[in-house]
């Protein structure tokens, strides 16, 4: 009896632990990472620690392979991608120049199920005054599914912030393109 | 206890190397297919039937008509008969590899093609995994590796209960879990050395198919080599390994093994000139795209041996001296950031230099703090790309770099 007592304890206390997806109502959405941005609609948020390929968080509107917006904070010497055995991840450094963020992105795409892989349209970017980079991305899912992408990226003392949006091309990509836009606008640096 | 354990291990070894045995599937027939639908070979068939239709939608392949068509013929060159059963994709990955499923899927990495220094060399690659396809090697492979797992576990249980009875120890614990375990490790080790045969024995008619087919038989040896030399200048750990990992559990010879058997094979054969032209006219297009997929691995030296080795044989100057900038400005050791702006330079020289060679020259520059350089390189470089991908952010560059300098 008192096993079971003790089994049952345990297994409360770990139901207690269980991270889940939840709500990202429309409003400020604090970031896991050290940013914050405005959410024009209600999103469902992944949090990090059920994201097996990568660090940092998701929302999405429809399901994760239908559209994801990722958000993450990268420090000098790590990835975004998390380290699966020996596999040669990229890394971001501090005082990384614009063409080197845009392959390291790209490249650790490759490593969680993106095939051909581009960055298109590569620009300049204001974000919350500080200068950044936007680009586009195209590619294919690993099950040959065209995909699109945007991406919103500035560095700052504590590493890379990072927003990146991945979709299908057909249908899904456009209906948030402008949504995603917006919400890429309003990265705020200084939230807390 | 020792007598015991030797019997043991003794016992277990002599049936673990049954593990092996009784699985020569002998010569496919041309346009054989599994007949009955419960034999194992229709079932690796079907599975490599819906590996090859998830193939075809991945976005991996690569579509050139050209290039597929220059490798297709290859294949049916040296494979005679057999052609009409091989389908034969370029996939777009960097590794030296090419693979042949028991449907007639054969996959042709762009990193052999890559490496490959002559159609001789390709071809006996090629003729190796015509070797799997004709002697039925995954089928025999597939029937090994599941006589391992029954030899296994008949003989673990046997010896485990056998010397439970003698010492009293209950199964599963101290020798005779450990002679179980033994068991396991011995029946999957035939079943790799057995692996490792088949890989000679294809390494063998790879080179007689070659040899018939009027190709340069002394090319198989040569690009073994290469693989070997290359691995040996990689900066990857774990790519350096290969060339001299030993251990039961390889599933193919040691390189150094391969390229000493095929020397000996070919030692009385009478080498050809080899012949280069049509395949560098099919891999020049992608030569520049395939670099940069090597050089995006960061091993640099690895890369430095690809470069330098094509650099030797002459042509695609401009491709390779900017490769080669680009493989230095990433390794950043002391000397690098000059040696790899002399190679931008280099590169300049040949007609065949690509834009984006004056981009990373103005990065280099940029990084140098020299600003003037910088944006001059930058500004030949939306000059030569005006529709870059990246065009708006250089030009902001070039108008913060004309600031710095002004």
């Amino acid at each position: 009896m008192k096993k079971l007592i003790a089994m049952v304890a345990a297994v409360a206390a770990l139901a207690g632990c269980a991270v889940m997806p939840e709500t990202a109502p429309a409003g400020a959405f604090q970031t896991e990472s050290d940013f914050s941005v405005t959410l024009p609609s209600d999103w469902s948020r992944w949090p990090s620690q059920i994201n097996p390929a990568t660090s940092g968080e998701y929302l999405t509107k429809d399901g994760m392979l239908l559209n994801r917006l990722h958000f993450v904070t990268i420090a000098d010497g790590q990835s975004f991608v998390r380290v699966f055995r020996e596999a040669d991840v990229p890394t971001y450094a501090d005082g990384a120049s614009e063409f080197e963020v845009v392959e390291m992105v790209t490249r650790s795409l490759a490593l969680i199920g993106y095939n051909s892989v581009e960055a298109v349209e590569i620009r300049p970017a204001t974000i919350d005054g500080n200068e950044g980079i936007r680009f586009g991305l195209i590619g294919n899912w690993e099950n040959g599914l065209n995909v699109r992408g945007d991406v919103a990226a500035v560095a700052q003392e504590d590493g890379l912030h990072l927003i990146l949006f991945l979709a299908p091309e057909m249908h899904y990509y456009a209906s948030l393109a402008d949504e995603v836009d917006q919400i890429m606008n309003s990265m705020d640096l200084a939230a807390e | 206890m020792s007598r015991l354990f030797r019997s043991v291990l003794i016992g277990a070894t002599a049936l673990a190397t049954l593990a092996g045995c009784a699985t020569d599937q002998g010569v496919r027939t041309v346009g054989q297919r599994p007949e009955a639908l419960d034999t194992t070979e229709a079932s690796l068939w079907y599975q490599m039937d819906q590996m090859e239709e998830s193939l075809l939608t991945s976005g991996r392949l690569l579509e050139d008509p050209a290039l597929n068509a220059f490798v297709t013929d290859l294949v049916c060159r040296i494979g005679g008969e057999y052609c009409a059963d091989i389908r034969v994709y370029v996939l777009d990955s960097i590794d030296f590899n090419a693979m042949m499923a028991p449907n007639g899927m054969m996959l042709v990495n762009s990193g052999l093609l890559l490496r490959a220094s002559s159609e001789d060399e390709l071809a006996f690659v090629l003729g190796h995994e015509m070797a799997h396809f004709v002697e039925n090697h995954a089928l025999e492979q597939r029937n090994a590796n599941r006589n391992a797992a029954v030899t296994a576990a008949i003989v673990g249980s046997v010896i485990s209960v056998g010397v439970a009875a003698s010492t009293g120890v209950a199964p599963g614990q101290g020798y005779s879990g450990t002679s179980g375990s033994i068991a396991t490790a011995l029946a999957y080790g035939g079943a790799f050395s057995y692996s490792r045969e088949r890989e000679a024995e294809a390494d063998r008619i790879g080179v007689e198919l070659i040899a018939e087919a009027g190709l340069d038989p002394t090319a198989a040896p040569r690009i073994w080599t290469n693989l070997l030399d290359e691995l040996k200048a990689s900066d990857d750990e774990r790519r350096a390994r290969r060339a001299d990992r030993g251990g039961m559990y390889r599933t193919h010879p040691l390189i150094q093994q391969r390229i000493d058997t095929l020397s000996e094979q070919t030692a009385s054969m009478a080498m050809i000139e080899p012949r280069t032209a049509e395949l560098d006219a099919v891999v020049s297009p992608h030569l520049k795209d395939w670099l940069d997929a090597q050089i995006a691995l960061r091993d640099y030296g690895s890369s430095l041996f690809l470069i330098d080795r094509r650099l030797e044989t002459g042509g695609h100057e401009g491709i390779l001296h900017a490769a080669r900038g680009r493989v230095l400005a990433m390794r950043g050791e002391e000397g690098d950031r000059e040696a790899a702006l002399a190679a931008y330079q280099a590169a300049t020289q040949y007609d065949d230099v690509p834009a984006d060679t004056y981009r990373l020259m103005g990065e280099a520059y940029r990084q140098a703090g020299e600003p003037a350089a910088a944006a001059t390189a930058f500004t030949t470089y939306l000059e030569l790309d005006p529709n870059a991908r990246d065009a708006r952010l250089v030009e902001r560059l070039i108008e913060t770099l004309s600031g710095e300098n002004s």
